[in-house]
């Protein structure tokens, strides 16, 4: 009776096999002349089995749904990567200016700004718009290049180029690259599309963290080249303005972060995450 | 599956290898169902559930670091999924009987012979569907707590970690919820009680003050 309310909780964590030794013994001891306490734990004991006995057989239609269901989930994530045949740093060599645009998937990460009418027509992100069911369109919310930055992103392509850009569709590999439509061209810096998965996209945060320290300086006005990366499914987006071999980007909270690394380095790295 | 076993089907799916997560599917999908089954109560619901899991389980994938075994993983997002829903839904959690049992007027339970066998005191089929029942008359929390101990077999740490609670509130509130429930079957005849009917009185009495 009274004194088996210490015993009784002890009980429940036999059952479970939550004691040690010296626990179990005193317990099994008590258990072995108190009738209701014995009656107690054999009713816990039956309980627990008729718990999972209860157990009933997975609906016959519920595993092909989600399996079906997933590989949706897969190939969402698979149609928006394509790849360019050639090497990002051949790119970078062979065009004057290059605005290379890379892209990665999942979450926001601190430290990076979003998407948004930064990503001017010609930053086509011709991968992801094409690609099915895309829950996360970059939709225009900040602007993130100055107005002036946005008409200079013009891409001169290099004669050959259509023929090497070709989108290729890959499978596993989560590196994109597609290369976008010309414009009008007064400037003459050029606009790659270029899509990380998301452990790539973290290797590059770990690139350049390694490489940084904060600026007391504003962006560039007249970078050599811009590489902007973005996020697959997300409109997160990063832009990299390069000058003399420091690579310049804008934080979320309007930080201005260099990193030092020159814009062949940075491609690549970004070659290398292949 | 042992623990390298999983770690190195997570690799696999991580890489991009989507019918290494059907083999996660065909190992934890009876008890996510089964779970689920009993906290939703219903079974299109638990279907629901099931599936949105494992969805989420895929997607997230990612962010899985490997720190605790797949299942607790797994069963935490199956038990925010359970009570979102069951939030959703605006059920509010079922007071247990024994505090909504009647007072000490009522008619005395027959309470048979502890001298008798313990296998025949849980006679299976009405037992199973008398446990069942009672589960259902648990509040939520007790009757979540109760089925990641008796489907899933975790630990009481590793239910700590699913539910992020203490592992000393584990250990009580499986006990509470176990207690509870026999008082259920004890009302609904099913087992014997554990202590004399005039104990028991005095004991209702005591706490309900």
């Amino acid at each position: 009776m009274s004194g088996c309310e210490e015993y009784r909780e002890l009980i429940s964590c036999l059952l479970d096999g939550e004691l040690n030794e010296e626990e179990s013994s005193a317990l099994a001891e008590h258990l072995e002349h108190c009738g209701e306490c014995r009656t107690m734990y054999e009713a816990f004991t039956g309980i627990s089995k008729s718990i999972s006995e209860n157990m009933v057989e997975v609906p016959e239609e519920l595993h092909e749904n989600i399996m079906a269901a997933v590989c949706r989930e897969s190939i969402k994530n698979k149609n928006s990567r394509k790849k360019l045949s050639k090497p990002l740093k051949a790119i970078l060599t062979t065009a004057a200016c290059a605005v290379i645009v890379v892209g990665a998937g999942a979450a926001v990460l601190p430290g990076f700004f979003r998407c948004g009418s930064s990503a001017p027509e010609n930053y086509a992100m011709a991968a992801r718009d094409t690609a099915e069911g895309q829950s996360e369109e970059c939709t225009p919310e900040e602007v993130q290049l100055p107005p002036e930055m946005l008409r200079k992103n013009v891409r001169e392509v290099p004669d050959e180029a259509p023929a090497e850009f070709d989108l290729k569709e890959s499978s596993g590999d989560d590196t994109i690259y597609s290369q976008s439509a010309p414009q009008a061209a007064s400037g003459d810096q050029s606009t790659y599309v270029v899509e990380l998965g998301f452990e790539n996209w973290e290797r590059m945060e770990t690139f350049l963290h390694e490489r940084e320290s904060k600026a007391e300086i504003a962006l560039p006005d007249a970078p050599d080249y811009i590489i902007t990366v973005t996020k697959n499914s997300s409109n997160l987006c990063l832009n990299a303005y390069f000058i003399d071999d420091i690579l310049y980007y804008q934080s979320e909270e309007g930080q201005v972060y260099n990193a030092a690394c020159s814009a062949e380095e940075f491609a690549d790295f970004l070659d290398s995450l292949e | 599956m042992t623990r390298e076993e999983e770690r190195n089907i997570i690799r696999k799916i991580q890489g991009g290898d989507v019918n290494a997560f059907e083999l996660l599917v065909t190992e934890y999908e009876k008890n996510v169902y089964n779970l689920a089954l009993r906290m939703c109560k219903n079974a299109e619901d638990a279907a629901d559930m099931s599936q949105e899991a494992f969805i989420k389980a895929y997607n997230s994938l990612k962010s899985f670091r490997g720190d605790s075994k797949f299942s607790v993983w797994l069963y935490r997002i199956v038990s925010n999924l359970c009570l979102d829903h069951l939030r959703r839904q605006n059920r509010r959690p079922v007071r247990s009987l024994s505090v909504e049992d009647s007072d000490g007027e009522t008619a005395e339970i027959e309470i048979p012979d502890e001298e008798q066998a313990p296998e025949r005191l849980l006679e299976r089929k009405a037992t199973c569907d008398a446990v069942r029942r009672g589960l259902d008359e648990l509040n939520t929390e007790q009757r979540e707590i109760l089925l990641l101990r008796e489907i899933q077999g975790f630990s009481y740490d590793e239910i700590a970690k699913v539910l992020n609670i203490e592992s000393g509130t584990v250990k009580s509130r499986i006990f509470r919820a176990r207690k509870k429930l026999c008082d259920f079957l004890i009302d609904d005849g099913n087992i014997p009680d554990y202590i004399s009917s005039k104990n028991r009185e005095k004991v209702k009495r005591h706490e309900r003050v």
